[in-house]
């Protein structure tokens, strides 16, 4: 079995979602034989509503370049570069903001890794450590669409618990679990702290020349309130919540490895309504770097 | 026979004719809230005003628009319209205090609830301070 592990990581800042951490999912491989590099897009779609009227439309799509380095069996580096475009229609006018956003490095620890004696992957455990920092285009301070530039202004913290254990020769369970620590940024304004959890279960099976890898999942992501001056923000403070379904489709021929995965939320409460998170798609495409030193 | 088809053709005609102008039995109704700004409130040099309200229409209407307008210097700061039909509306729109005096400020929501010229207003007056 070729295990695999498809994780998110607090990616993003579009903070039109109601925080900053619509998680993205990035293909990564429980097996430690490779490097990769890839690319990625998304899109992601948002309406804000007054007195359940909609009042704006907003839409964001982003390119990445990811990468995975493992140096070691035990090691593993991440790190993509988003670039944003984010277009907000409201009823009288419109907005469009796009640039680079904030690059994020993910230092990933393998605690467990069991393997039966064909090497297929039986349990995997890994404690990651990441940062994203605030070098992407941020908003001014007196900014109204601050949800839509490609940057926070602000640091991030996170920290990733995966598991994955195999059920049967082609099923294996993964769970994750992510917590976000932000900072403030140059203004004061701090967007709330976020905790996520995600279950998938992922089905694999020879295909073709390669391996199909399905996983459908459920996920759970809770937004604290946004402060100023340390001080809660009134009116819009992105508290809330969004409890989503997915499902991962993946395909690995040769040394590529092709990903779709779509996400739709099932029950959510932003800003006390105010504000819905509608699908979310993305398509990821990397390349496997087989390593030399097999450390 | 030619006849009959004419005949049948001018019926059909009138009566999709009929159905494309029928008039409304009820006239339309709209009610119209400015949730922000109210009355009185005042704007420092710098700051954001936020221009936040809803229409709610007993049918369809027929767009609307949102003018801000500096009564001190008669001039317009602001303005936006929507020609969709839509039974309801609602904005969420800012504008920067950058008029340099204080100034007397007022702002109108106009509703257009045909296409004949009848509408209905909403509007609020506040103060743009320096």
């Amino acid at each position: 079995m070729f295990g695999i592990v498809l994780w998110t990581f607090s990616a993003w800042s579009c903070d039109v979602c109601g925080g900053v951490s619509g998680n993205a999912s990035i293909g990564l491989l429980a097996s430690t034989q490779f490097h990769t590099i890839g690319i990625k897009s998304s899109l992601n779609t948002y309406r804000s509503y007054l007195n359940g009227i909609v009042h704006s439309r907003e839409y964001i799509a982003q390119g990445e370049v990811i990468a995975r380095w493992q140096p070691h069996a035990r090691w593993q580096i991440s790190a993509n570069i988003p670039y944003q475009v984010g277009r907000q229609k409201r009823d009288l006018g419109s907005d469009f903001i796009q640039g680079l956003g904030d690059p994020r490095i993910l230092v990933n620890h393998v605690l467990v890794h069991h393997k039966d004696s064909n090497q297929a992957t039986r349990n995997f455990l890994s404690l990651g450590l990441g940062i994203k920092a605030p070098w992407g285009r941020r908003a001014p301070a007196s900014s109204m669409i601050r949800n839509l530039y490609p940057s926070t202004g602000a640091w991030n913290f996170s920290t990733v618990l995966l598991f994955t254990n195999r059920l049967t020769e082609h099923v294996s369970l993964q769970q994750e679990g992510i917590y976000t620590y932000k900072m403030r940024d140059a203004s004061g304004y701090r967007y709330g702290n976020t905790y996520s959890y995600a279950v998938t279960v992922v089905w694999n099976k020879s295909l073709g020349i390669g391996r199909l890898l399905v996983g459908p999942g459920l996920q759970l992501e809770r937004f604290g309130a946004s402060t100023e001056d340390g001080l809660p923000v009134s009116g819009y403070n992105n508290q809330g919540f969004v409890f989503e379904s997915q499902v991962s489709v993946n395909y690995l021929s040769y040394n590529w490895l092709w990903g779709l995965n779509v996400i739709q939320p099932l029950q959510q409460n932003f800003n006390k309504g105010s504000m819905k998170q509608g699908i979310r798609v993305s398509c990821t495409l990397s390349y496997l770097i087989t390593k030399n030193n097999k450390k | 026979m030619k006849a009959t088809i004419y005949i049948i053709t001018f019926t059909l005609g009138i009566l999709f004719v009929g159905t494309s102008c029928e008039k409304h039995s009820e006239p339309i109704t709209a009610t119209l809230t400015l949730l922000e700004p109210q009355a009185g409130d005042t704007v420092m040099a710098g700051e954001a005003l936020h221009m936040h309200g809803t229409v709610v229409g007993s049918g369809e209407l027929h767009g609307y628009s949102l003018t801000l307008t500096n009564l001190t210097t008669n001039q317009v700061v602001f303005s936006g319209n929507n020609a969709t039909h839509q039974t309801s509306y609602a904005f969420d729109e800012h504008w920067v205090n950058m008029e340099g005096a204080t100034s007397n400020m007022k702002l109108s929501l106009v509703v257009n609830l045909d296409h004949e010229g009848t509408t209905t207003t909403k509007s609020v007056e506040f103060v743009a301070a320096q």
